[in-house]
């Protein structure tokens, strides 16, 4: 490939990228995903710095203002030991977004690299051990692997996002897996190997790049799936342990006190869905872009 | 003969699958820092009684054995003794066990019918109203976790509109059947007592219907992807072209072909119900598994959680595996194998 | 005028008259027939020749009554014995006689259900034909009495597999068999054999002469070869981005190409005598959102006119049976 080549490749990628965001902007419900994401990432960034009452995100109880419904002073209305709803939530929406980006931002290079060897030295045994233990973890349900992962060790954050990781990375494994392995018996990869190529040249220069488009959709629709599988973690009360909030255990505090003080339940269930729905929308419109561009 | 062949790889399969699935759980429960029969026995006990069930339970032995002991005890269906009750776990689990089954068949059932009945309105209705709001519907139902929709549930059916049972699996004051099978409508059904066994409807509707959400939106617009992409295909133009009969094009050319990849989805949708049984179980106070599980999380009784999700592993395998039987029932090409000769 | 058009219309197997149809996608219409005109007499072979994309499977599709959903309501009419299709609703054609028509499609393995045998595939045709009521044993005999009239050996052996198991060509053949089980008057052969080796293919051109010569049927031909028109067809229209150019008996048509079009296909054959490679026609077909105006063809053409963007050209009789649609042989109006 001459320089002019690379150049001229290179320009036709911008330009299919290009028609892709403009695509992307047509759809009225990706935008709105975008617009939704954008929100919470700012919240989960920001949140704790706008919240009205952030004393009331820690060890905090006044009993004088609790069960109140949402009104001018508390706009998500107080619980029963009498904290914000809304400051809590803008604190639990941080963890959250947290745990979805910190999973994926490990389950994907983990996950893709071993699919990757398991994909491209079919027979070995690292290979077979590889695709074995993602056969495994995939047998038994995301949720329930998870909770006996933070079972065993203790319910904190950081564990809850194990938990989760270890539930996830197959999937990316056995995706990866799938796609070297078909990848490895095209020309250009026998090319680069006739060449002289090293393994871990064509790994990297080769295959991966064709995996990535694929793999991009799925992480961006599984940062959703992840962020639920958290939430419902800290439902039964592993991972944030009160008084901090999180999503999952706000939930749960609030399903004690259905249905009289019903907005201790619906706030954080409602911001659950939303930014779950958001996530969603973004990936879908994203998922789009990319499958026009291949076509 | 073939497909017994590919039956019966499966199975193996499967069974490697456990196999696979017990040495990492066993691992697992054996990484956890803490010595588990001082925790079993409580800080006050003395040494040598601590010391004697570190014995009885094997742990002074090297893991290897450990594992073959526990394995044995396994296939024999002694899951060990539970810390915390200090009963068979396999006794434990047993009463629990056929409340959770009887939910997740429930809504597996609920899930699959009317997620493949949506999915098929949708297809067929493409474009239309109808079409539209199952899509919403459905992309709502995959986006919300199981876990909402119960509050959800219990919120509405249980305060505003009252009509449903949210609590338990039978009213207060219903004596319960004769558990045969541990499934409560078989078994009052086998009793004769009808009462109880639309009693015992009533109350698994929300709990099972809220289980079944996610994975029905999913069957849903899996079902309806795949209609729509066989709209299109050659044969069905074909067969429209050789003036054959809408309704035929309809069961023979759309809708076979469509639920093979429909049922495949399947399977995995019914191991995900068992995930979200859990927290439904919970909020509905439904006497599954799910009580007893989280106790044994709690209190780290590693033979009962160990038991549990051996016990999950092994139905998710039967299950990946029957369902695998149906798509190669459905599609030929399975299980006949795909010999292409060349053109 | 009117009774020698009327005269000529019953003349015809099948007459498309001035057929248009315009398909809604997201961006706006994508305008794919343009005024077609076309047709087909009894007992005759005509060849269609057209590159990739110029509407040839759409019109098919049309006179079959089998477009896709997306599709607006095709104007035009179509008259096929005499009876006119378009104006009676969607799906599939609802001639008078049922299976007069039948259609091969291009790609066999597309063609035929992956999860059901060809005897039962098969069997749906037959019945769809001689009546739903019609008796198990009868239907499989004229199954396995077509299928050996394909050339098929061991019939009964093929009714029970599946298509899967069943290479290329004999693929092919089934779906010729399903064409013809039950006699019509047309058969319609899209590109048949092209996804095919060429010796198959071959195999499978003079199968479908064989049968035609054999049941009188008309067939029409749908190719991008040149060549295969020139052997297997009585007669042939060229087509090119929605609309005919050209029409003549096709040995006259290959000798004697007037459309700049299909001097261009004529000249683009690569000769492995007289030496040169070929050449090809510069430029691309049109994209079907905004068609160039007037004729299509005119952004391409060496011999532009000015008249050519703003009018488009009709067919114009330039010899005895070979009509030109070209401002160069005869203006449409002013000619």
């Amino acid at each position: 490939m001459t320089r002019q080549d690379l150049r001229d490749s290179w320009a036709r990628r911008q330009e299919s990228l290009r028609k892709g965001f403009y695509r992307f902007s047509r759809n009225p419900v990706s935008v709105v995903g975008l617009v939704v994401v954008a929100l919470v990432a700012l919240v989960a960034v920001f949140g704790p710095s706008i919240a009205p009452y952030p004393q009331h995100a820690r060890a905090y109880v006044n009993f004088g203002d609790a069960k109140q419904p949402p009104n001018r002073k508390y706009l998500f209305g107080t619980d029963i030991i009498g904290r914000d709803i809304l400051s809590r939530l803008l604190f639990a929406v941080r963890p959250a977004v947290l745990t979805g980006v910190l999973v994926q931002a490990t389950v994907v290079p983990i996950g893709t690299v071993l699919g990757m060897i398991g994909g491209y030295f079919p027979g070995t045994w690292i290979s077979t051990l590889i695709m074995r233990a993602a056969d495994v973890f995939v047998s038994v349900p995301a949720l329930i692997l998870a909770l006996a992962v933070c079972a065993v060790l203790q319910p904190t954050f950081t564990n809850s996002m194990i938990a989760v990781s270890i539930a996830s990375w197959p999937w990316y494994g056995r995706l990866v897996y799938g796609m070297t392995s078909s990848l490895r018996n095209e020309y250009f990869v026998k090319a680069a190997e006739l060449a002289g190529a090293s393994k871990a040249r064509i790994l990297f220069r080769e295959i991966l790049p064709n995996v990535v488009s694929p793999l991009l959709t799925k992480v961006t629709l599984d940062i959703p799936y992840v962020i639920m599988l958290s939430a419902s973690l800290s439902y039964v009360g592993l991972g944030e342990q009160p008084p901090i909030p999180s999503l999952g255990n706000m939930v749960s505090d609030g399903v004690k006190y259905i249905p009289d003080q019903w907005w201790i339940v619906v706030a954080p269930a409602l911001a659950i869905v939303v930014i779950v729905l958001g996530f969603n929308l973004l990936g879908d419109g994203l998922r789009d872009m990319l499958a026009m561009e291949d076509s | 003969m073939r497909s017994i062949r590919f039956l019966a790889q499966r199975l193996v399969y499967g069974f490697m699958v456990l196999i696979g699935l017990s040495v990492v759980i066993f691992l697992i429960a054996r990484v956890v820092p803490g010595d588990p029969a001082r925790m079993a026995l409580g800080p006050r006990a003395p040494e040598e009684v601590v010391q004697r069930l570190r014995e009885e339970m094997g742990l002074d032995k090297p893991l290897y054995t450990q594992y073959f002991m526990w394995a044995g005890g396994v296939l024999r269906g002694d899951l060990g003794k539970s810390l915390v009750t200090r009963r068979p776990v396999a006794q434990d689990i047993q009463e629990f066990l056929g409340a959770t089954v009887e939910l997740a068949l429930f809504a597996g059932t609920f899930m699959a019918t009317a997620g493949i009945a949506f999915g098929v309105l949708s297809a067929k209705y493409n474009n239309s109203w109808v079409d539209n709001t199952v899509r919403l519907l459905s992309y709502l139902g995959i986006v919300t976790p199981g876990f909402v929709f119960a509050v959800l549930f219990l919120l509405l059916f249980g305060y505003v509109w009252p009509i449903l049972p949210t609590i338990g699996r039978l009213s207060a004051g219903i004596a319960p059947p004769v558990p045969i099978t541990g499934l409560m409508t078989v078994d009052s059904l086998l009793e004769g007592k009808p009462a109880v066994f639309w009693d015992a409807i009533k109350h698994m509707v929300l709990p099972g219907v809220a289980m079944s959400m996610s994975g029905l939106a999913q069957q849903a617009r899996i079902t309806r992807s795949s209609m729509i992409d066989n709209v299109n295909k050659d044969y069905v133009l074909m067969a429209r072209s050789q003036g054959i009969s809408e309704r035929k094009i309809f069961l023979k050319y759309l809708l076979k072909p469509s639920l093979i990849p429909s049922v495949s989805v399947l399977g995995l949708l019914f191991a995900s119900l068992f995930g979200s049984a859990f927290l439904i179980e919970l909020t509905f106070s439904w006497p599954g598994i799910s009580r007893y599980c989280m106790n044994a999380m709690l209190a780290k009784d590693l033979n009962a959680i160990s038991a549990v999700v051996l016990l999950l592993g092994f139905i998710v395998v039967i299950v990946n595996t029957v369902t695998d039987a149906i798509v190669s029932v459905l599609d030929p090409r399975i299980r006949l194998g795909q010999e292409q000769k060349s053109a | 005028m009117g009774d020698a058009i009327a005269r000529g219309r019953t003349r015809y197997l099948l007459d498309v008259q001035d057929v248009s149809v315009r398909f809604r996608v997201y961006e706006g219409y994508l305008k794919v027939l343009d005024g077609v005109n076309f047709n087909v007499r009894p007992g005759e072979r005509v060849g269609l020749v057209g590159e990739t994309g110029c509407g040839k499977t759409t019109l098919m599709k049309t006179i079959m009554r089998i477009l896709a959903p997306n599709a607006a309501k095709p104007e035009g009419k179509v008259f096929f014995e005499g009876s006119e299709l378009l104006g009676t609703g969607r799906g599939g054609p609802r001639v008078p006689r049922k299976r007069a028509m039948a259609m091969v499609f291009q790609d066999p393995t597309a063609a035929l259900n992956p999860v059901f045998t060809v005897g039962s595939q098969m069997a749906d045709a037959i019945r769809a034909a001689i009546g739903t009521g019609a008796d198990r044993g009868e239907v499989r005999k004229i199954a396995v009495d077509t299928l050996k009239g394909v050339s098929l050996a061991d019939p009964e052996r093929i009714l029970n597999s599946y298509p899967f198991q069943l290479s290329g060509g004999m693929r092919q053949r089934v779906c010729i068999a399903m064409a013809i089980a039950v006699p019509g008057g047309l058969l319609i052969a899209d590109e048949p054999g092209t996804s095919l080796d060429v010796t198959i293919q071959d195999q499978i051109l003079r199968l479908l002469q064989d049968i035609v010569q054999r049941k009188g049927t008309s067939v029409i031909l749908i190719t991008h070869s040149l060549g295969v028109v020139r052997e297997m067809s009585d007669r042939a229209y060229v087509m090119y981005a929605g609309s005919m150019v050209e029409n003549a008996p096709s040995r006259e048509l290959v000798r004697d190409p007037l459309h700049p079009y299909t001097r261009g296909l004529v000249v683009s054959v690569p000769r492995l005598t007289g030496g040169g490679i070929a050449v090809g026609i510069s430029g691309r077909i049109p994209n079907y959102l905004n068609p160039p105006t007037g004729c299509r063809f005119h952004p391409r053409c060496p011999h532009f006119l000015p008249v050519c963007s703003q009018q488009r050209p009709s067919f114009y009789e330039v010899r005895d049976g070979h009509h030109v649609a070209c401002f160069l042989y005869g203006g449409g109006h002013d000619g």
